[in-house]
């Protein structure tokens, strides 16, 4: 009943972020160099690679977000397997060309010296990596580790949510300066969601013994 | 006694709603008031001899010329704001600038609460005193009629000040005892203590464990800047992104305004104003300093304007 219940709030909030998400991303349409995110940026932006990193993370990461939770629909993944299959194909195919390249090289400029360069930098790797090893398990036929691998590439995808989420909080309760927080939120908003992932996965496949059901 | 702080976390999805803000946002004292005045050439003396040793930067407090039982009424009626308010209302400071003397003519301007009223009227010297007699011409709300005098080979310039329109105002009468301050530019000023604004407050639910007893109280939480104002000067050395991007609102508020206040900026915001009074270098004497900016606090302007329009937009929102 509780396990029940959480799930649906999580789908809520994420629906909730998300479109906060599509926001922040509308917010650079049309391009923008003077705007947001970019204002305190204004050395970085002059970069033509961080130019085009920053706007492929921008315009493509939504896409993410969007997407991401089909992949979880057991629904779809059991009536529908070739869907599940191109959405999954669209999302790696994203990740591994654009958002996770992208994120890699606007790691390096982050805001906050080397505590946050090197939070960013862990996370755009994993990110890729868990990418890809969900992909490379799914040809291998391994559905176990398929979706372990799913689920912790999609816990990091969610960072996106989750970074600017805890940042909210820990403003809302402690106020510390602005760069503090920034570096706190660069680990605690991905760390967390991987331990959270870890845990569902035992959860998932401790109760059930092939993991989540497929066909 | 056992001290446990508990602040109490209702913050709704909906809260996260105000999250992305579009809507520019407005900075104070950006603007300039589009006086021009003719800068007085200053003698040396701060004794007045002869009538171009009038000519400068008179200071001091402008207080209330009342009566004890009027004081006391004051007082009475604002006994919310812990009387502050009311003391700065008896107690104000006021630059009273004398540009020129042509005959018995003489033009000026003064500064009070950040209103620049310029005056003309005129200087008559008798055997032992001038004696002066100035009209605030543009006749607005704050304006009003100066009578003041001073004694030969004395400093002091002794006035009294009397409204226009004494029931637009709450205190119509003032006086004053002003002595002649150069205004000196100086980088080196520097802010000794950290700014608190009183009017900006957010009332914040406490919830606090006393010997084993839940008691909930609301606590002010003011709009006030960390030490780190104290750190540097932004008159004096170009700052770097990582300083700048580590302070508060309040502080980049404060650091930008500090360059205005060192070159004499007269702040119409209270709140700045009776925060840069307390400094004994403070001096208001212009209405416009944007002219007279270094080169390096122009950049350090620049800089410091982006993090606060940053700061104001995205600090407490959902973002980065």
């Amino acid at each position: 009943m509780f396990i029940k219940f959480s799930k649906y709030l999580f789908w809520l909030a994420y629906a909730y972020f998300s479109y906060l998400l599509f926001l922040i991303t509308i917010q650079y349409i049309p391009l923008n160099f003077d705007v947001a995110f970019l204002r305190i940026k204004q050395d970085e932006i002059q970069l033509f690679h961080y130019k085009i990193a920053f706007f492929t993370h921008v315009y493509t990461s939504i896409f993410l977000v969007a997407i991401g939770w089909i992949q979880f629909s057991n629904t779809i993944r059991k009536k529908f397997a070739t869907l599940h299959r191109q959405i999954g194909k669209f999302y790696i195919l994203i990740i591994i060309l654009f958002s996770g390249p992208s994120g890699l090289i606007m790691s390096y400029y982050a805001n906050g010296g080397i505590i946050s360069q090197t939070a960013f930098i862990l996370l755009s790797v994993l990110w890729m990596l868990f990418t890809y090893l969900s992909f490379y398990y799914a040809k291998k036929i391994d559905f176990k580790n398929h979706q372990k691998f799913a689920i912790r590439s999609f816990a990091l995808t969610l960072s996106a949510i989750s970074l600017r989420l805890f940042k909210y909080i820990i403003v809302f309760l402690f106020h510390p300066a602005p760069m503090d927080t920034y570096r706190i939120v660069s680990w605690l908003g991905w760390t967390f969601n991987l331990l959270l992932a870890e845990i569902i996965i035992i959860y998932i496949f401790n109760t059930k013994q092939n993991g989540i059901k497929t066909q | 006694m056992k001290k446990i702080l508990i602040v109490l976390v209702i913050f709704s999805l909906i809260s996260c709603k105000e999250a992305i803000k579009n809507e520019p946002v407005l900075v104070a004292e950006n603007t300039f008031e589009e006086i021009q005045f003719v800068e007085p050439e200053i003698t040396n003396s701060n004794a007045v001899n002869t009538v171009d040793d009038l000519l400068g930067y008179w200071v001091g407090n402008f207080e209330a010329d009342i009566s004890k039982e009027q004081y006391d009424s004051i007082i009475m009626a604002d006994k919310d704001s812990f009387i502050e308010k009311s003391y700065y209302l008896m107690n104000r400071k006021i630059t009273f600038s004398i540009d020129e003397i042509k005959g018995d003519s003489i033009f000026g301007h003064s500064v009070v609460v950040g209103n620049i009223s310029p005056f003309k009227g005129t200087v008559v010297q008798n055997e032992n005193e001038f004696s002066i007699k100035v009209d605030e011409y543009k006749k607005s709300k704050h304006d009003g009629l100066f009578q003041m005098n001073i004694h030969k080979n004395d400093t002091i310039l002794d006035g009294k000040w009397s409204a226009y329109n004494p029931k637009e105002l709450n205190i119509a009468k003032r006086k004053c005892k002003l002595q002649k301050k150069m205004f000196v530019y100086n980088v080196e000023n520097n802010l000794e203590y950290t700014f608190k604004n009183t009017d900006k407050s957010k009332s914040i639910k406490v919830v606090d464990t006393i010997d084993g007893e839940i008691e909930e109280y609301e606590e002010h939480e003011y709009y006030s800047t960390t030490e780190k104002v104290l750190d540097k000067n932004p008159s004096k050395e170009l700052l770097d992104k990582d300083f700048v991007s580590n302070l508060s609102k309040a502080d980049i508020f404060i650091l930008r305004n500090s360059i205005f206040a060192r070159h004499g900026f007269a702040f119409r915001d209270k709140q700045l104003r009776i925060y840069f009074e307390s400094f004994d270098w403070y001096m208001p004497v212009f209405g416009d300093v944007k002219d007279d900016l270094t080169e390096i606090e122009k950049q350090n302007i620049d800089l410091l304007l982006r993090y606060e329009q940053n700061a104001a937009e995205y600090y407490d929102t959902f973002g980065r």
